[in-house]
C-alpha cells in the first residue's frame, strides 16, 4: 500500500469508520460505551506504534494501559470514589510516562509543569462527574486534532498520528453534535474523561519527549480545558481558538527558527 | 591576500599529514596497550535508505571510548555514543530522529557498544570486533569488519592508531519501526577510528 495511503487508513479512515459504528450501537450502559471507545482507538494505536511492547518500554507503550484503568472506573458506583480513583490512575499514569525521564532529569520546571498537568487532569475529571459540558466530543476532536498538526510540526510524527487517531475516534461523535448545533450529544462523560487522560498523556509524551514547546504546550493544554468547562454550547468554539493559536505559534517559531 | 589563504591551507593540509606516523604502518603490527579514541579525528556515521531511492548519510557528533590491543585474541573495544549528538545536516530532521519516533534521545540519551571477541590477523591488528550493541534499550549482538590503516609516532611524542570499521544492523531489531515504509530497516554504521595510546 501506498505510504500515504496507510498513513491516512490507519490514522483517520479506520478510527473515524470505526466511530460511526460505535454511534450507531449507543447508547448502551456507560461502561460498555466507555470500553467501546477503548476498542476502536486500539486498532489504530497498535498499527500505528507496531504494537506497544509488554512490560511497557517506552512512554507510547503505556497508553493503552492508561486507556483500559480508566475504562475500568465507570464500574464504580459511586461518584467521589470514581473521581478519586481517576485522578489516582491519571497521577499514576503521568509518573510512568514521565519516569525514564524524571529518574535523571527532575528539574524544578519539569517538576512543576507535571503537577499543573496532574491538577488540570484532576480537575478536569472532577468537573465531568458533576456536570456534563455540552459538546464534549467536539471539544476533544478539535483539542486532538490541533495536538496532532502541532506535534508532527514540532518533530513527532509517531505522537502526531496517535493524538489524530483520537481525535478521529471522537470523530463520529462530534460530528452528531454539530449536526445538533452542540444541543445533544451521545459522548458520555466517561468516554469524555477517557479521552481526556489519553490527550493529556500524549501531550505530556510530546513535551518532555518530544520538545513541544511549553507556550504550545500550554495553549494545547488548556484547549481542552476550556472548551469542556465553559458552561455554553459553543465553548468548543473556544478550544478551536487555542489550538488554532497553538499552531501558529509553531508555525511562526519554525518560520523564524529557519530564517535565523 | 589569495597567497596568504592559500598558505594557511598549505600549512593546514601539511599539520593534518602528520608526517611522523608511516604511510606503509597498515602492514606493520599496532603497539599492544590501553588506546583512547580521538573524538577531533574520528567519525561516526550511518547510512540508510531513504523511500528506497536513495541511500541518506547522518553522523554522530559526541562519542567516547576506548580501545585495548593485546595479543591471543584479549583486546577489548567499547564505545559510547550520545544519541542526541545526531547530525544530518538538516536541524527539522534531526528532531524527527531525536523524538520518540526513532532514537527517543531523551529515554535513550547513549548507545553503547561493548566487544565480547576480537580476532586479529598476523600482524596483530584486529579485523574482526563481535560484541554487543545497546541501542533504544535493547541489546543485541553486531559483528565490526575492521580494516586496520595505519600507526606510528605522532608529531607531539604520542602513539596513534587508525581503523576503519563497518557492519549493518536492522534498527527493527532495536525496537525503532516508525515509518519502516519510507526508511529503511537497514543501517549500515561506519567508524573511521583514531586512537591515541595512553
Amino acid at each position: 500500500m501506498d505510504m500515504r495511503l496507510l498513513v491516512v487508513f490507519q490514522t483517520l479512515a479506520l478510527p473515524l469508520a470505526l466511530s460511526f459504528v460505535l454511534l450507531c450501537l449507543t447508547p448502551r450502559s456507560d461502561w460498555q460505551n466507555t470500553l467501546g471507545l477503548l476498542l476502536i482507538w486500539l486498532p489504530s494505536y497498535a498499527w500505528i506504534i507496531g504494537l506497544p511492547s509488554v512490560p511497557p518500554l517506552e512512554a507510547v507503550d503505556w497508553l493503552w494501559l492508561l486507556g483500559l484503568m480508566m475504562t475500568m472506573t465507570p464500574i464504580i458506583n459511586r461518584p467521589f470514589r470514581r473521581q478519586m480513583v481517576q485522578t489516582f490512575v491519571l497521577l499514576m499514569g503521568l509518573v510512568a510516562l514521565t519516569w525514564p525521564v524524571l529518574r535523571y532529569q527532575l528539574t524544578v520546571v519539569l517538576s512543576i509543569e507535571l503537577i499543573i498537568t496532574g491538577a488540570a487532569g484532576g480537575v478536569l475529571l472532577h468537573r465531568l462527574n458533576r456536570a456534563p459540558p455540552a459538546s464534549p466530543a467536539l471539544t476533544m476532536a478539535t483539542s486532538a486534532g490541533g495536538l496532532a498538526v502541532a506535534s508532527a510540526l514540532a518533530g513527532s510524527l509517531l505522537i502526531g498520528q496517535l493524538a489524530a487517531a483520537l481525535a478521529a475516534v471522537t470523530g463520529g461523535f462530534a460530528l452528531y453534535e454539530l449536526i445538533k448545533r452542540s444541543r445533544e450529544t451521545r459522548f458520555s462523560m466517561q468516554q469524555t474523561a477517557l479521552t481526556w487522560v489519553i490527550y493529556l498523556g500524549l501531550l505530556t509524551i510530546a513535551r518532555v519527549y518530544a520538545e513541544l514547546p511549553l507556550g504550545p504546550a500550554v495553549l494545547l493544554g488548556a484547549s481542552p480545558l476550556t472548551g469542556l468547562l465553559l458552561p455554553w454550547r459553543y465553548g468548543w468554539f473556544t478550544s478551536l481558538l487555542l489550538a488554532g493559536i497553538a499552531l501558529a505559534w509553531i508555525v511562526l517559531n519554525n518560520s523564524t527558527t529557519s530564517a535565523g | 591576500m589569495e597567497t596568504r589563504t592559500i598558505k594557511a591551507l598549505l600549512s593546514l593540509v601539511a599539520f593534518c599529514a602528520t608526517p611522523g606516523l608511516s604511510q606503509t604502518a597498515a602492514a606493520e603490527a599496532v603497539a599492544a596497550g590501553n588506546y583512547k579514541i580521538d573524538p577531533a579525528h574520528t567519525t561516526i556515521q550511518f547510512t540508510v535508505s531513504h523511500l528506497g531511492v536513495s541511500d541518506l548519510s547522518g553522523r554522530f557528533n559526541l562519542f567516547e571510548g576506548g580501545i585495548t590491543l593485546a595479543p591471543n585474541g584479549n583486546s577489548e573495544v567499547n564505545v559510547s555514543i550520545q544519541t542526541a549528538s545526531v547530525d544530518t545536516n538538516h536541524r527539522k530532521r534531526d528532531d524527527h530522529l531525536r523524538s520518540p519516533d526513532f532514537f527517543n534521545a531523551k529515554q535513550y540519551p547513549e548507545m553503547r557498544f561493548v566487544s565480547k571477541k576480537v580476532s586479529n590477523n598476523a600482524y596483530g591488528q584486529p579485523i574482526k570486533v563481535q560484541g554487543d550493541l545497546t541501542l533504544h534499550g535493547k541489546t543485541r549482538p553486531v559483528t565490526l569488519k575492521v580494516s586496520p590503516v595505519g600507526a606510528g609516532a605522532d608529531p607531539w611524542g604520542g602513539y596513534r592508531a587508525g581503523f576503519n570499521a563497518t557492519t549493518t544492523i536492522k534498527r527493527s531489531a532495536h525496537g525503532m519501526n516508525f515509518m519502516q515504509g519510507g526508511i529503511g530497516d537497514d543501517i549500515t554504521i561506519t567508524l573511521n577510528i583514531e586512537a591515541v595510546k595512553q
